[in-house]
């Protein structure tokens, strides 16, 4: 009994904590892209799974089109979010702090303005990574299959997302503006094209990790709030808000923390546990778990 | 400069707020304009810690709920009376907050505020699970009102001593600004190495910002104690602490009136919404991020900074000093 | 003559590479020192653990004999080191009389209680800095800017502007980080102008700087960095016949 309790919180645990991750991306995407903290990043997740549930579960629309469509409505959002957020608080003078209070009550919008048409009660996620009740056995240890999926679907992901970002030309401009935005420009690089570019993959990152959060989750206020916009922080602040790699390490480690110290602790904390982790690491390795440098350097 | 003129709308304001509770004499806009000073005060700490001195906080609730809490136990369980209740929890909320000062000597902006938001939540869960201090979830009950002989405070009572502390918080501020104190905070604000340069302690900067401000979000939180008479955790969240950062921001953070635009404003903005259509309750708190949101985008500088450099120009007073009195300057008009 | 600054050894280790390398320094009293060096040899490092922002990893800065190389740098800069930046660090949002007023903070003996009062004392006080800050703005012309915004002046004026604000520490040492980069040869000039006015007043200056035309102009006796350490020294006349200096410099044109 213990061992299919340690084995399911492991799995479970490498797999919501790789989403969590795919959060903590959007974070670096745009930290590298902008040097901003979207407060509202985690609200992508809530609106692109809400989208889906419509879609898919609402409108009966056939699963493909569903996807897409959730996922080409998140990305466009984060074109709206440079153009109607961003550069209006650059032009008008605002900074870092005029940002961070922006992108804030955009979180609070998007929480309000959910519940306001969907109301607040959470809904099920429908069965697209398996059913809730079909298990994988490993020996006398049954998973819930759900977990297999969805860390499949991030490994798949992150695979697409390595060969983007370093194997192909518009991978290396990002990450070439990312490192020092005069220079790229310098060297013919569309600065303008890559900003929009990181801004619209930051909300689609995040958006699909809203589905993939959704089985566990459900289609609730809970995908869109600070508990686990948090753990998308501490994530990207364990991979020194610059590696994506590291990134999704950290977000693996914190859900495998929560995990555990719900099973040994008690699962009152669970949600602070991610809350010290971020502390300690930024207090005591700002630069993240395995000292990537930073930006500053 | 236009001096008589200064004077008179300054008068006429003066004898507006003054009268406000006589000419209206409804008890519920009385006892939101009652909160919406006590935000004030509040805010305006954190207008003088963010706007002034640069160190963002998002867990200024944290404060107020020390304040609030220590007020409320030292009168109730030690039996003290009132006024040694708040000087009380000004003082805990102060000394907190000078502690809470010390993660902002290494880190800035996104890091320090997820620091502050940790240090709220922290409080928060500390008011939900001493539970033989706080009361847990409960909370507080019958926390002694302040009284005028053996009548407790009316609404309008609370208005005129609210209105009095708001105005000696704004003096204070005003002295401050235009010292240099002041100027050491706009220094640190603008680049904190430059200022050292310059003999300036930054960390002593942004402990004192950091304590002034703790105390005000301290003093407002005992004065609600004993106002409303109850205390429980619930109001002492983030979205409460985001909440007064965007009134600071509303209100216009380099703004000495800031808190007090701001403070107002926002105060009022729900209250009207909630009012003013038809079941739009489950709507309100859309519409007021969205307005949030857009005076943020637009108006980064506060509807604050607008208001008051309107007047400037009205009464022809000359603009450019932070920390100095513009009718120093010697080029005339 | 005394030796207002001196470093021994000095030496800063940065993770693998090493900026400062056993750098022996000596600021004499009066005289204006050179520091000069191609990109990239360690010279703003080596300003910046003088004026206190790091700490050397190993060696002594010793100003008029005192070890100050583990003070912060508040604590340097009151006790009479004033700097300015490789790039021009104003408040920016503080205009140009309150800049210098920041310098003043320090001859502002009033506490917190004093001010929170308002007492005619605090009043007197603010008077009496506010006319000196003004004196100093005098000095470098800037005295009718008093009330502009930094990024309004041009940018000749806005180091001037930092240099006057440098100089309201009264300070024992002024170390100046390449203060003629990227000027016009108008601006240049000014910039002399000052460097006159602050040799007349007796200024210990330690002067960073890459454009040879300057230091020539400028220097008593030249440092040469190179790779974080110190290749040569002298007067001008002779570093610049230096092998060892000219080679260093090779491809380094300005």
């Amino acid at each position: 009994m213990v061992l299919s309790n340690l084995l399911q919180n492991i799995i479970g645990g490498v797999s919501v904590g790789a989403t969590y991750g795919l959060i903590g991306l959007g974070v670096v995407f745009l930290w590298q892209s902008i040097e901003r903290i979207n407060f509202a990043n985690i609200s992508s997740a809530m609106i692109a799974a809400y989208l889906f549930y419509t879609f898919y579960a609402q409108l009966h629309l056939p699963f493909f089109i569903s996807l897409v469509a959730s996922i080409a409505i998140i990305a466009v959002y984060g074109l709206l979010l440079r153009y109607l957020l961003f550069e209006p608080i650059n032009h008008h003078g605002g900074g870092e702090l005029e940002f961070v209070v922006a992108t804030v009550m955009l979180s609070t919008f998007w929480l309000s303005a959910i519940k306001a048409f969907y109301g607040g009660v959470p809904r099920p996620f429908p069965p697209v990574f398996g059913e809730a009740t079909s298990f994988v056995r490993i020996g006398s240890v049954s998973i819930p299959f759900v977990y297999f999926s969805v860390f499949f679907v991030v490994l798949v992901l992150i695979c697409a997302l390595y060969l983007l970002l370093w194997k192909t030309m518009i991978g290396k401009m990002l990450r070439a503006t990312a490192q020092n935005k005069e220079t790229a420009s310098l060297m013919g690089i569309n600065v303008n094209m890559t900003t929009s570019l990181a801004f619209m993959l930051a909300t689609t990152i995040v958006g699909i990790g809203g589905i993939l959060l959704a089985p566990t989750y459900f289609v609730s206020l809970d995908l869109g709030a600070g508990p686990i916009g948090v753990k998308g922080f501490a994530s990207a602040i364990m991979g020194g808000m610059i590696n994506p790699f590291g990134t999704i390490v950290g977000g693996i480690t914190i859900g495998l923390v929560e995990n555990f110290s719900a099973l040994f602790i008690s699962s009152v904390y669970k949600d602070v546990i991610s809350f010290v982790i971020l502390v300690v690491v930024i207090i005591w390795k700002p630069r993240g778990i395995f000292n990537w440098t930073t930006k500053e350097d | 400069m236009r001096r008589n003129l200064k004077r008179i709308v300054y008068g006429a304001f003066l004898v507006l707020i003054l009268l406000l509770p006589l000419l209206s004499r409804n008890e519920y806009n009385l006892f939101v304009t009652d909160t919406a000073f006590l935000n004030i005060i509040l805010v305006s700490g954190l207008v003088f810690l963010t706007g002034f001195a640069g160190q963002i906080s998002l867990g200024q609730v944290g404060f107020s709920a020390i304040g609030a809490y220590t007020s409320a136990l030292v009168t109730m369980r030690l039996g003290m009376p009132i006024p040694i209740g708040i000087v009380a929890g000004v003082a805990v909320s102060v000394i907190v907050g000078l502690f809470v000062a010390i993660p902002s000597f290494k880190l800035k902006t996104f890091f320090l505020s997820l620091v502050t938001i940790a240090f709220g939540e922290i409080i928060h869960l500390l008011l939900v699970n001493l539970t033989a201090l706080t009361g847990g979830s409960q909370g507080l009950f019958n926390i002694p009102p302040m009284k005028l002989g053996d009548t407790p405070f009316t609404n309008t009572l609370y208005y005129y001593l609210f209105l009095v502390i708001v105005a000696l918080v704004i003096l204070l501020m005003y002295r401050l600004k235009y010292s240099h104190i002041g100027r050491e905070m706009f220094a640190v604000n603008d680049d904190d190495v430059a200022a050292e340069a310059c003999a300036i302690n930054s960390r002593k900067t942004k402990t004192f910002a950091f304590g002034l401000s703790a105390g005000l979000a301290g003093l407002s939180g005992a004065l609600t104690a004993h106002m409303v008479g109850f205390l429980t955790p619930d109001p002492f969240t983030l979205s409460n602490s985001v909440n007064f950062v965007a009134m600071a921001v509303v209100g216009g953070l380099r703004e000495l009136g800031g808190g007090v635009v701001g403070g107002f404003v926002l105060t009022w903005l729900p209250e009207l919404l909630k009012l003013k259509i038809q079941g739009f309750e489950n709507y309100y708190l859309m519409v007021d991020s969205v307005i949030v949101l857009l005076v943020v985008v637009l108006l980064p500088s506060g509807l604050g900074a607008i208001l008051f450099k309107g007047l400037s120009r009205l009464w022809g007073e000359k603009q450019g000093a932070v920390t100095l009195h513009n009718s120093k300057s010697k080029e005339g008009e | 003559m005394a030796n207002i600054l001196e470093t021994k050894m000095l030496t800063k280790r940065f993770g693998g590479i090493v900026a400062n390398h056993g750098i022996n320094l000596k600021i004499e009293e009066g005289k204006t020192t050179g520091l000069i060096g191609p990109n990239g040899s360690g010279k703003t490092t080596f300003i910046n653990q003088v004026s206190g922002i790091f700490p050397p990893t190993s060696g002594n800065i010793l100003f008029r004999g005192e070890e100050i190389s583990k003070k912060p740098a508040c604590k340097i800069a009151s006790m009479g080191i004033a700097r300015t930046f490789q790039r021009i660090q104003l408040f920016n949002h503080l205009n140009v009389v309150e800049n210098v007023l920041v310098s003043r903070s320090k001859f502002m003996s009033a506490s917190a209680l004093d001010i929170a009062l308002g007492t005619a004392k605090v009043r007197r006080k603010e008077e009496a800095q506010f006319d000196k800050a003004m004196e100093f703005l005098g000095i470098f012309g800037l005295d009718k800017d008093a009330w502009k915004l930094p990024l309004s002046l041009p940018y000749g004026k806005r180091r001037a502007l930092e240099i006057a604000r440098a100089l309201a520490l009264e300070p024992v040492l002024l170390l100046l980080d390449e203060p003629v980069a990227g000027m016009t040869k108008e601006e240049f000039m000014d910039i002399l102008g000052i460097l006159d006015i602050l040799k007349e007043r007796k200024m210990t200056m330690l002067l960073v700087e890459h454009t040879m035309e300057f230091i020539r102009k400028a220097v008593d006796w030249v440092y040469v960095l190179n790779f974080g350490e110190v290749i040569a020294q002298g007067p001008f006349e002779e570093i610049e016949k230096n092998k060892a200096v000219i080679t260093a410099y090779l491809g380094d044109e300005e």
